[in-house]
């Protein structure tokens, strides 16, 4: 059972935070999660990353 | 949906499998810890090799950390509490995906994948004729033949999920099909480098063959690293494009299982059958596109763009480490050894019509990725 399952099994009450996050959907996440990376580089504000 | 199914069958969707944001904790430390064991066996492995002036292979990083994390899972196993956070490897797969858009210039990225779009279509028909062929052959059904083409001719398990409710197969196939995918990346991620380098490839035809022929993105992934960067750069390129034609082909089996009144009728006209393709294709893509441009764009110092490559390795560094984590050599031998065989079988075909392909665009035609 996943999050995104036991958000389908709810819809009909009111869905809670964590449900709405859920849903989102991980593709979306990585993107967001990439994407404030990416913003944070943009305004010189990201750290330097060793490899 | 069965557990059995469930767990194997929804590695994207089941990325997050818990609401509690402690559960992952443990689970993406023991990622962190195999991956930084990973990376750091190459340096101690060479220094070792070095100080006793022994000739050995330099042994990638990426291999080292597969290696760790499957001893781990089919030795002492994997507790429970780990699961959630190991699970996560896909998420870290993505957001290197998304990040590694900095190192490809837009015009590049256009110019690549609508080349590699071209091979992926002829491969995809190839292939997947081939596959549907060999499963009427061993007598498996119309619809896990269906999935076992999807799986191995697109993206593998994200895929067979994306059509398993579109043209209602049932969980015993979804399993099958699945099984059969796992084992072929396993399979192929231990052998095509080998092959590569004793065919002679270079970095970007290595790259095109792994992004054309290795079914789930995390393995293609780590196959197209094992040979090199510039490999894996390529493989991750052909593999986002080959992702992004999943609802296509997805609704072209739907539709075809609909005619014949064995799935449910996808609605009609153009807007209700781009919603069904948008709802399947791979977000992330966009964003990684997003990310080329910014980089194109110039608005990155050199500096900043270093730090962003340096997150994606990071973030793929996790994924390595997932990939031998989830691996449970035990379960994919438990399912029988039809879906072993099938699974031989499609990693023989499409490694085949890739390798075909990728050498007579390239060496041939002199056009694609690989003639650079």
């Amino acid at each position: 059972m996943t999050v995104n399952d036991q958000g389908r099994d709810s819809t009909a009450a009111s869905p809670t935070r964590a449900e709405r996050l859920g849903r989102v959907g991980v593709d979306w996440w990585a993107t967001i999660v990439a994407g404030v990376i990416v913003l944070l580089a943009v305004a010189g504000l990201l750290p330097k990353i060793p490899w | 949906m069965s557990t059995v199914v469930a767990d194997q069958a929804e590695p994207d969707e089941a990325s997050f499998t818990s609401g509690n944001v402690f559960a992952y904790v443990p689970g993406v430390l023991l990622l962190i810890v195999v991956g930084l064991l990973g990376k750091y066996s190459q340096i101690w492995w060479n220094s070792f090799a070095h100080h006793r002036h022994w000739v050995v292979p330099d042994i990638e990083y990426v291999l080292w950390a597969i290696i760790i994390g499957l001893l781990v899972t089919n030795t002492v196993g994997l507790h429970r509490i780990f699961r959630p956070g190991v699970q996560t490897y896909e998420f870290w797969l993505k957001i290197g995906i998304v990040a590694l858009g900095v190192r490809f210039v837009l015009g590049d990225v256009l110019k690549l994948g609508g080349i590699s779009l071209v091979q992926i279509l002829v491969d995809m028909t190839i292939a997947g004729a081939i596959i549907l062929a060999a499963a009427h052959f061993f007598g498996l059904s119309g619809k896990l033949g269906s999935l076992l083409a999807i799986g191995t001719s697109i993206c593998g398990v994200s895929a067979i999920v994306a059509s398993k409710g579109a043209i209602r197969a049932r969980n015993s196939d979804v399993s099958y099909a699945i099984a059969a995918i796992l084992a072929l990346g396993a399979v192929g991620l231990f052998t095509l480098p080998v092959l590569g380098h004793a065919i002679g490839l270079t970095d970007n035809e290595f790259g095109l063959w792994a992004g054309l022929s290795v079914d789930n993105t995390a393995e293609t992934t780590a196959t197209g690293y094992l040979y090199s960067e510039q490999a894996g750069k390529v493989a991750v390129l052909v593999k986002s494009t080959r992702n992004a034609l999943i609802g296509f082909v997805v609704l072209g089996f739907a539709l075809y299982w609909a005619s014949r009144g064995e799935a449910d009728e996808i609605a009609p006209g153009l807007r209700a059958r781009a919603s069904f393709v948008w709802d399947k294709f791979p977000k992330f893509v966009l964003g990684f596109l997003a990310v080329s441009a910014v980089a194109t764009a110039g608005w990155l110092s050199k500096g900043q763009t270093i730090n962003i490559a340096n997150v994606s390795r990071w973030a793929f560094l996790l994924t390595f480490a997932g990939v031998g984590l989830n691996t449970n050599i035990r379960e994919l031998v438990r399912t029988g050894w039809r879906p072993l065989v099938v699974a031989v079988i499609g990693l023989v075909v499409v490694a085949a019509v890739s390798l075909g392909l990728v050498l007579l665009t390239s060496r041939g035609l002199h056009w694609g990725v690989g003639a650079h």
